[in-house]
């Protein structure tokens, strides 16, 4: 009965993440500077974190840490300039929505890599460089971004699935907490 | 300074130090001899080094000195192949949208490392 319990909870917890993430973004979102779009970097600047540039493989666009205090986001030298700026948004998006959740590892610098939290800081750094265009510039940039990069429509179909379950996974939560209730109201009679 | 990875006093050297100073040889286009000659060490030495024949000296010194004759960026990336710096306590989030492989994974962790001793000595400096 407990496990069952236990799972439905981990279970209803993980059906309200959409919810959690939407609420970071709206208490985040208001406290951010609107820069330019091609200025993302001063914008990192402006919260206090470095960007610095390294040589990475191919595949890996950039990494977010940080140390004594510091965050830091280390991209790929080479970036083309605008995937540059969407990365530096991006990483952004971790450093606000999952950085401070995440604790020092007991035992060496550890990468955590392709799980929901990237879904999240795609769709943070979608709002968050719209909010910075001028109306007459967004499409011709967001074309030009979605041409240059290979595997985007792909990202932003994560990103759109993601939400637009959002109802769906909201009401069955609800519907799965009244029914763990009456479990745990069970279980105590 | 007891992490038995480290290789302070074992004469051996690692071999991801000695694949990235022949790869670095190659890459800034620099001979054995005007290596050893820049470093100031001899090309027999340097040549033994990388055969794995003889070991590398208890301080930095030399390996810091090699990093920057062959442009090593950053020149803490050779310490960390040195295996003369422990492992950082950190968490880092990763990003990247192709399957990357674990070889490719153990390459980003060494060169971040490399990258956050590099801006402790820059903050250490300010």
């Amino acid at each position: 009965m407990k496990t069952i319990s236990g799972l439905l909870a981990s279970f209803i917890h993980w059906l309200r993440r959409p919810e959690r993430f939407i609420q970071k973004l709206q208490a985040v979102y208001p406290h951010c500077q609107t820069l330019p779009f091609h200025h993302q970097e001063e914008a990192a600047a402006n919260q206090g974190v470095e960007v610095l540039e390294t040589t990475f493989g191919p595949k890996i666009e950039g990494i977010t840490t940080r140390d004594e205090g510091q965050v830091m986001i280390v991209l790929r030298r080479g970036l083309n300039p605008l995937n540059r700026q969407f990365v530096i948004a991006h990483e952004l998006g971790h450093v606000h929505l999952h950085l401070p959740e995440m604790r020092e590892p007991d035992t060496q610098l550890s990468l955590n890599r392709n799980d929901h939290r990237d879904i999240e800081a795609d769709a943070f750094a979608l709002v968050w460089l719209m909010g910075s265009l001028p109306k007459e510039r967004l499409a011709p940039e967001v074309l030009l971004y979605v041409l240059n990069n290979r595997g985007m429509a792909w990202r932003a179909v994560r990103v759109i699935c993601y939400v637009s379950w959002y109802h769906q996974r909201i009401r069955l939560a609800n519907r799965l907490e009244r029914a763990l209730l009456g479990l745990q109201a069970k279980g105590t009679a | 300074m007891n992490n038995p990875e480290m290789n302070r006093d074992t004469p051996q050297v690692p071999h991801g130090f000695r694949t990235l100073v022949k790869r670095q040889m190659e890459t800034v286009n620099l001979s054995l001899r005007t290596v050893a000659s820049e470093a100031g060490i001899s090309p027999a030495y340097l040549s033994r080094l990388l055969s794995g024949e003889r070991g590398l000296p208890p301080d930095d010194t030399l390996i810091l000195k090699l990093a920057e004759v062959l442009r090593v960026d950053p020149p803490e990336r050779l310490l960390v192949e040195a295996k003369r710096v422990p492992d950082l306590l950190l968490p880092a989030l990763l990003s990247a949208h192709e399957a990357v492989s674990r070889a490719d994974l153990k390459e980003a962790m060494k060169q971040l490392q490399a990258v956050i001793l590099n801006q402790r000595k820059k903050r250490g400096r300010r």
